[in-house]
């Protein structure tokens, strides 16, 4: 019986990927031969023992809880087949990005575990990086003076791939994301921050359903595409020739500034609600008007559209 | 009791066993057994992290034709127990003024 006890469970310890199962399967058949040495009847040992099941539960509450006190470093790298490398974070508050020219992709996953996805294997070049509670990728070896010389030493890849970065990050609000791209493509959907920071160069910015205390997302030549974003104290949208473009924005102050890019605003609320400044200082155009929150569009040379919800 | 303060707690009994002497799982359940109660499937995780975190070393020796393994606690071991009692010291003052406060808001 007790023989059929200990198999079901190294069976089920197994199933579940129980890191050290064998050692505590080692562990149960000491103390089950210690108390029968001890006088216990097979029977009186076997009512005693816990169910196999929440052994395991136990077993992996101890394991979660190991996990989240190691959470400072990569839990895991759990992919590498020379084309994509995954590597796991938990417990990660702030997010530190900087890269020069990769295409990078940030959502909201449903897991507690924010993991990175970098692929194409640019491992030699991209540095992804833990400290404390901050995660941090760097891209590294790149120079314009050289010419492209990542893909021409490599060979192995052709000019116009850009490497993807692909991160998935917990629903859980995380603190800060500060994010730097020079000609890559950047996404970042269904995020939760305190704060954001995004800039780019000339690679366009994509955010969608996000939601932070305060948003700053500023291209030089890259479009913004923003829709849906919520930002309870400010979005701040600057650009100098890039097309500023957003839907449904709500927050108590939006600030626009593109210098020739144009400027096209849906704004949720009421018109009636917002002080509206806007300068278009070719075409000498000054509106003002007055509410409890603010509005700012200004530009060089670019056309400006903007309308609210209501 | 919260789950943090009886984690500490549970380790700080299972060193607090091994300091006169070495033991093993069996033994360790059967002398906290008046003070704690602790099942195999709770022991272990704690052994496993102590182990791990450098406050345990194991080693096994040879009992009735088997092996048996034995634990003993290292000097970083006592300085958790010692950790342990100063933080509960610590706790005890603050039970104490809540307590006193709660009398004199009955009174």
């Amino acid at each position: 019986m007790l023989n059929n006890y200990i198999e079901r469970l190294r069976m089920l310890l197994i199933e579940n990927d129980i890191e050290d199962a064998d050692s505590y399967i080692d562990y149960i058949e000491e103390m089950v031969t210690d108390r029968r040495d001890n006088g216990e009847s097979e029977e009186d040992i076997l009512a005693s023992l816990e169910d196999p099941e929440v052994i395991l539960a136990t077993l992996k509450e101890d394991d979660l809880s190991a996990d989240i006190r190691s959470a400072r470093r990569p839990s895991e790298e759990r992919k590498e087949d020379g084309e994509e490398k995954t590597y796991v974070y938990e417990n990660i508050e702030d997010i530190d990005i900087d890269v020069t020219d990769c295409d990078v992709r940030i959502y909201a996953g449903s897991s507690l575990i924010n993991t990175v996805t970098v692929s194409r294997d640019p491992s030699d070049r991209i540095k992804v990086r833990c400290d404390d509670d901050e995660l941090s990728i760097e891209q590294e070896g790149f120079s314009y003076a050289l010419g492209w010389p990542f893909f021409k030493i490599q060979g192995s890849l052709p000019v116009h791939e850009k490497p993807l970065i692909t991160i998935e990050l917990s629903n859980e609000e995380l603190k800060s994301l500060e994010f730097s791209n020079v000609s890559g493509r950047s996404e970042f959907m269904d995020l939760t921050f305190r704060d954001i920071e995004i800039e780019s160069v000339s690679g366009s910015i994509d955010i969608r359903s996000c939601h932070s205390r305060d948003a700053e997302i500023e291209t030089v030549s890259g479009s913004i595409t923003a829709v849906n974003i919520g930002a309870e104290r400010s979005i701040s949208l600057q650009s100098v020739s890039g097309r500023i473009e957003t839907r449904h924005l709500l927050s108590r102050n939006i600030q626009a500034e593109s210098v020739s890019g144009s400027i096209d605003l849906l704004i949720e609320g009421n018109e009636s609600d917002y002080r509206i400044d806007i300068e278009k200082i070719m075409k000498e155009q000054h509106l003002n008007r007055y509410g409890h929150n603010t509005l700012s569009i200004e530009t060089v040379s670019g056309i400006i559209s903007y309308a609210f919800t209501e | 009791m919260d789950v943090q303060l009886k984690r500490g707690s549970l380790d700080a009994c299972v060193l607090a066993s091994l300091l006169n002497e070495d033991s093993y799982g069996y033994k360790i359940i059967q002398s906290l057994s008046g003070t704690v109660d602790i099942s195999e499937s709770t022991l272990y995780p704690i052994l496993r992290r102590l182990e791990n975190g450098g406050c345990l070393k194991s080693y096994s020796v040879e009992h009735n034709g088997r092996l048996r393994k034995f634990y003993s606690i290292t000097e970083k071991g006592k300085d958790r127990i010692r950790e342990y009692l100063t933080d509960f010291k610590e706790l005890l003052s603050v039970y104490n003024y809540i307590a006193k406060e709660v009398k004199r808001d009955a009174e």
